[in-house]
């Protein structure tokens, strides 16, 4: 929008009304990446940020300076620690993951905090000790996942100190249990708010603690989730815990009786790893209420199983490994509440024709199917369609011929509120299906003919998006066209020259994927001709140069991803051409320094840019690719200031030590980097190291580099998280900051 | 609340531009501001708004007319979901004008205190401003460049938001 609309304003008063919308929009600002670019708006958003932001995530591995932190963003809520990724927790033990430095800061400011997330840390005793001393009262709700190094010991002190909390989850997390239950039995003692208590992992068969707890928490409790444990135990604690919505443990069987068993009348949902039904049927008419189900094990018995679905009559939602089959299915279509169903069962169209019948309100089915049986599902899905007129949703893995055009068409007639329809596994044929698809924003079908979708393009006003095979044909495309809001086509393939009729509908396409190796160049030229304002572009090869040479017509275009052949004159010529490009992926048959300063020149909006040149045999004739391209790289670099991605495979000698210095030092907003066959020797990562200082990631493949010195130097770039070091001559090498290894 | 129009009282509002707008009681009800002067008894005759323009002042009639004939959500618990889609699509195609505008709607909307529509506008400048540059939001939101962070500031407001925030 031009900002001069407001004319008849002064100047002045219009950035102050921008400012004072912002700080009235800031609260309505979530996403923590928009927050970010908005901190770097003005120093008044800075401020404003800072003290307006609730919640903020830190790498402690990352960002190991907590008193800058609560400088920034004193006024926070909510703070979450984060250790490094899991596939680097094997050298867990490391001063680098302690947490103490936080926990010093946290003892001294952040006054508003009540929300403490620690994940995959390592938590000392100590901590726990001063946490809890110093913000127990404040605290509502802690939570340690995945984290070691503390003890009942340390747990102890939370249940001291911390009786405002409503939420303690100790979820995964490896601690020792000196003195077991004690601390469980403190909690219980000095709690009476908390609503959540998730501690899976601990055996707190300590049926008098929960008991206590529960009797304590009475009007607060909401969620309980335990491990192992006896139903017959936990009589007494369902008797106090009225409020009790949510149970999750691992039912052991057991010889005692359930006399006066009871569940807390409010209780909605269970996760249960096994229920030995039979036993138990005195639970039975409690399990009324229950609304949401999870019975995530796979070992559960398939009777128990279906005995416990058949008393939940009131299930809105369901998550189960396996129901034994059809028959369960046709347990679970009594269930006339159920909204969404994960089923990872077998079943045959029978189970799916049942389920329709019976569950109409469902809004979300996620199923596989297995090619038991070889006759297609239409009379299912025609039921199903029928039946489950909500359905938002749907996806089915099914085998070849699985469904037929029959049944599309009741999916498409039947569904009504359909917005994604992923059919996997199913070659859907002809149009007389397709028609009936098309009424979702998000179809993609198979093989089709294009005349046959006049029709269904015609009904489909909705229609932003159409991926399918278009195949060659005879018949005329009488008064065809596209739906008006189609902006984007995947196709295999399209017989252009037979469809001139299309061509003027392809003026507002934006995104165009010919994913296809196979088709026509002709027709590809053809096509990419007549879509003028396309932003987006993938193909397999658009007839090499003389293609990109059209593809350079693109003014808008922001993306290309190009799989052909291309030589140094190609990408020229698209360089000049698409200057608003962004990301750009060629391969190259030749390439050579001029080409490569041309891309610098003239697309300053590149962020990412992955150039491989995938020639064994080094052409000589015009000696283009012989030549180290360091000079190319280096201009490339001094234009493309917005570069973020770098891909670069090459050829041994393509780029000499020169050329990663020039990495180095013009790579300043380069935040990942990929190098393939680089380099002549150690020194050139030496040099590479001294400068990229955004440099988040990086992967070397078969560059001259030895192991010393990728794991000597390549740190130096202070930003650095990962390196993966590949020379195919050892094991690969997955490094990251500061020592770890992989 | 009673809807019947034809005998409720009448407001009137002057925009900035001098333009007059007569509009039911109900519909001004629709302003915490405006509500507040009435119920104060100063809102006989007409109500000057000086700082909103007739243009911004039509939209926020439309806005408060439009919810003003919806029916309340407190009132009945039962509304049909009709009438919550049909006020849904409303709002969205009232949000669908430009930027300087929008933030027009907005001040005005902050001045008169109308929750709902303050809280439309800040979604949709929310919604407009997602996934942009910090450049591309000073543009959009036409902020001034005199209050930049220092470029030690911004590269060290940079780092941390590369890094551990996210």
């Amino acid at each position: 929008m031009a900002p001069t609309k407001r004319k008849t304003k002064h100047k002045p008063e219009e950035t102050k009304v921008g400012e004072e919308v912002l700080d009235l929009v800031i609260p309505y600002i979530h996403n923590v990446e928009d927050r970010n670019s908005l901190s770097l708006v003005s120093r008044k958003c800075y401020v404003t940020d800072g003290i307006t932001r609730k919640r903020v995530t830190v790498h402690t591995l990352y960002y190991p300076n907590p008193a800058y932190l609560s400088k920034r963003f004193p006024f926070i809520k909510a703070l979450t620690l984060k250790g490094p990724p899991s596939v680097f927790t094997l050298r867990y033990h490391n001063a680098n993951n302690r947490i103490s430095p936080w926990i010093e800061q946290l003892a001294l400011e952040f006054r508003c905090l009540n929300e403490l997330h620690i994940h995959r840390l390592v938590v000392a005793d100590k901590d726990l000790e001063t946490l809890a001393r110093t913000r127990g009262k404040d605290l509502r709700s802690l939570k340690i996942s995945k984290c070691i190094g503390f003890s009942t010991d340390g747990l102890m002190h939370v249940s001291n100190y911390c009786n405002q909390l409503r939420t303690l989850c100790l979820k995964d997390s490896d601690y020792f249990n000196v003195k077991v239950g004690f601390w469980l039995h403190q909690l219980a003692l000095n709690s009476t708010v908390l609503e959540r208590i998730h501690v899976t992992d601990t055996d707190i068969s300590y049926a008098e603690d929960l008991t206590l707890l529960a009797k304590n928490c009475y009007n607060s409790l909401i969620s309980l989730k335990i491990g192992a444990c006896y139903l017959s135990k936990l009589g007494d604690a369902f008797r106090y815990a009225v409020r009790l919505e949510h149970f999750g443990g691992d039912i052991c069987d057991e010889e005692s009786d359930l006399l006066n068993f009871r569940l807390p009348p409010n209780m909605r949902s269970l996760s249960i790893k096994d229920f030995p039904a039979f036993r138990y049927s005195v639970v039975f008419p409690f399990l009324h209420n229950i609304r949401k189900l999870n019975l995530a094990s796979t070992h559960m018995d398939s009777m128990c199983e279906r005995l416990l679905i058949n008393r939940c009559p009131n299930l809105e939602v369901l998550y189960t490994e396996d129901a034994y089959g059809d028959p369960g299915l046709q347990i679970i279509s009594n269930l006339k509440n159920l909204r969404k169903l994960t089923h990872n069962g077998r079943v045959t169209h029978l189970g799916l024709m049942a389920l329709a019948k019976g569950c109409t309100k469902l809004e979300c089915l996620k199923d596989k199917k297995d090619g038991t049986t070889h006759r297609p599902l239409d009379k299912g899905i025609r039921r199903y369609a029928k039946g489950c007129k909500k359905l938002e949703r749907l996806e089915i893995t099914l085998w070849h011929g699985g469904l037929t055009d029959v049944g599309l068409k009741y999916i498409g007639k039947g569904c009504p509120k359909l917005r994604r329809l992923e059919l996997r596994g199913c070659p859907f044929s002809k149009q007389v299906v397709t028609r009936y698809a098309f009424d979702i924003p998000f179809s993609k079908i198979g093989a089709c003919y294009l005349s046959k979708l006049g029709d269904a393009f015609r009904y489909a006003v909705r229609l932003e998006h159409f991926g399918g095979d278009i195949c060659d044909e005879e018949s005329d495309l009488l008064n065809f066209r596209l739906p008006p809001n189609m902006r984007s086509l995947s196709i295999k393939d399209f017989p252009a020259f037979r469809y001139s009729v299309v061509f003027p509908f392809l003026h507002n396409i934006r995104k165009l994927n010919l994913a296809s190796t196979h088709m026509d160049s002709m027709c590809e030229r053809l096509l990419i001709n007549r879509c003028p304002n396309l932003e987006v572009l993938y193909t397999e090869d658009a007839y090499g140069d003389p293609g990109l040479q059209i593809i350079s017509n693109l003014k808008n275009l922001r993306k290309l991803t190009h799989n052909g052949r291309v030589t140094h004159l190609g990408l020229m010529a698209l360089a000049k051409g698409c200057t608003k490009l962004e990301c750009l992926k060629v391969s190259l048959r030749d390439i050579s320094n001029e080409a490569i300063k041309c891309v610098g020149t003239h697309l300053k909006n590149l962020r990412k840019f992955s150039m491989h040149h995938r020639c064994l045999r080094q052409d000589k004739k015009d000696g283009t690719t012989h030549r180290p391209l360091d000079k190319g790289i280096r201009a490339m670099l001094r234009g493309c200031k917005k570069l973020e991605r770098l891909e670069i495979t090459l050829w041994h000698g393509g780029l000499t030590d020169v050329g990663l210095k020039y990495i180095g030092k013009y790579g300043a907003n380069l935040r990942s980097l990929s190098l393939t066959y680089i380099g002549t020797s150690n020194k050139g990562l030496v040099k590479l190291s001294e400068g990229c200082p955004k440099l988040r990631k990086l992967e070397l493949r078969g560059c001259p580099f030895s192991k010393q010195v990728v794991t000597r130097y390549a740190f130096d770039i202070p930003s650095l998280r990962y390196v993966w070091f590949d020379s195919g001559e050892f094991t690969p090498l997955g490094l990251t900051r500061p020592e770890f290894r992989l | 609340m009673s809807t019947s129009s034809s005998s409720s009282k009448k407001i009137v509002l002057k925009s900035a531009d001098n333009e007059t707008f007569e509009i039911d009681e109900i519909v001004a009800l629709e302003s915490q501001a405006i509500k507040n002067m009435i119920e104060d008894e100063c809102a006989d005759n007409v109500i000057p708004l000086g700082n909103i323009d007739s243009k911004t002042l039509s939209k926020i009639i439309e806005y408060c007319k439009k919810h003003a004939e919806s029916p309340k959500k407190d009132d009945n618990a039962d509304i049909d979901e009709k009438a919550v889609e049909d006020l849904k699509s409303f709002d969205a195609e009232f949000a669908k004008v430009d930027m300087p505008l929008i933030q027009d709607i907005l001040m005005a909307a902050n001045f008169l205190n109308i929750d709902n529509l303050i809280g439309l506008m800040c979604r949709t400048i929310a919604d407009r401003i997602k996934g942009k540059t910090p450049e591309e939001i000073r543009k959009i939101l036409n902020i001034n460049k005199n209050d930049l962070l220092s470029p030690e500031q911004e590269a060290k407001a940079r780092e941390e938001n590369s890094w551990a925030f996210d």
